[in-house]
């Protein structure tokens, strides 16, 4: 009983400390009126850090 | 396209194929890159990055990372006048009680740093540029200011967001429009991608939740926004789920 209370608090702890410290980030693409929407990339990261950069001419 | 992720800098084709990552590490090799802000100068093939205290550059493909600036206080969104051979970031500073953000320029090479606006809330984050127009734009959590070019004419164009706070912003100066992708607060997973006129008027939300951007770019030429949102995580959520089932469970057999 202690080894599952031990468990189930664990799992507690840990998924609100990756729910908190990391995220799945997505890089997503649409249409300038929203629509299209497509997904391109996806990653991990701290919450609402990412910035996005275009070299247009790359391709 | 080129984005951070704190602890690197990566890129990809615009379809998102052919992921890879450009710098991993700090310019003097002590650890993680902490990237946030990112601008690129694709005509000298360089890109300019924030971290915590410092502005960093390196070439296109992450050969060269050098420190331009250092000492800094919580640069965040950065921005490049590559005609005009400057660089514009925010400050994102609070510190002892005191709202420290402003905005700074300095030469691309790092010198001749200037305070442009200061007495800013704690919060500047992105910066945009409308060099014709002669006006710096940036986002300050739910409010969308401007001022010309030297500092001067600070103007509130967007207000009232609320706890919707404003994060990346992007110009299309052509179409005199403005876009910006903003969070709901306390919840960095509810957001929305917003657009209005260069002086704040007619705002029209284009994009909803799910997807929380958080900052976005313009590729004009094809008339796309490619946006980098927060999603929850599913195993992360699903193992909150049965922790609390468990501790549920564990709770009524003891009473029982």
């Amino acid at each position: 009983m202690i080894i599952k209370f031990i468990i189930a608090t664990t799992c507690v702890c840990f998924s609100i400390f990756s729910i908190s410290v990391n995220a799945a980030q997505i890089i997503h693409r649409s249409n300038l009126d929203g629509t299209g929407l497509t997904e391109l990339v996806s990653f991990y990261d701290t919450p609402g850090q990412a910035f996005i950069a275009l070299d247009e001419g790359a391709g | 396209m080129y984005w951070t992720d704190y602890n690197t800098i990566q890129r990809a084709n615009l379809d998102g194929t052919g992921v890879t990552n450009l710098v991993t590490g700090r310019a003097d090799g002590s650890g993680s890159t902490y990237a946030r802000g990112l601008a690129l100068d694709g005509g000298s093939g360089q890109m300019y990055w924030t971290t915590a205290n410092a502005i960093q550059r390196a070439n296109l493909d992450g050969t060269g990372v050098m420190d331009l600036m250092t000492g800094l206080n919580q640069p965040r969104g950065i921005i490049l006048d590559v005609e005009n051979g400057q660089m514009y970031w925010t400050i994102n500073y609070y510190d002892n009680g005191s709202n420290q953000g402003k905005i700074q320029r300095a030469n691309l090479d790092g010198s001749g740093v200037t305070d442009l606006v200061t007495g800013l809330g704690a919060g500047p984050r992105s910066i945009a540029l409308d060099v014709l127009g002669g006006q710096v734009y940036w986002t300050d959590y739910n409010t969308i200011q401007r001022a010309s070019l030297d500092g001067t004419g600070v103007t509130d164009l967007v207000t009232g967001l609320g706890t919707n706070y404003a994060r990346g912003l992007t110009l299309d100066v052509v179409a005199g429009q403005m876009y910006w992708a903003s969070q709901t607060r306390p919840s960095s997973h509810i957001g929305y991608i917003q657009r209005a006129n260069l002086d704040g008027t007619e705002i029209t939300t284009i994009s909803t939740p799910p997807f929380s951007a958080h900052d976005l770019a313009l590729d004009l030429s094809s008339g796309d926004i490619y946006g980098v949102s927060a999603a929850p995580v599913p195993s992360a959520v699903w193992l909150f789920g049965s922790g609390i089932i468990g501790l549920v469970a564990f709770a009524r057999r003891k009473k029982a």
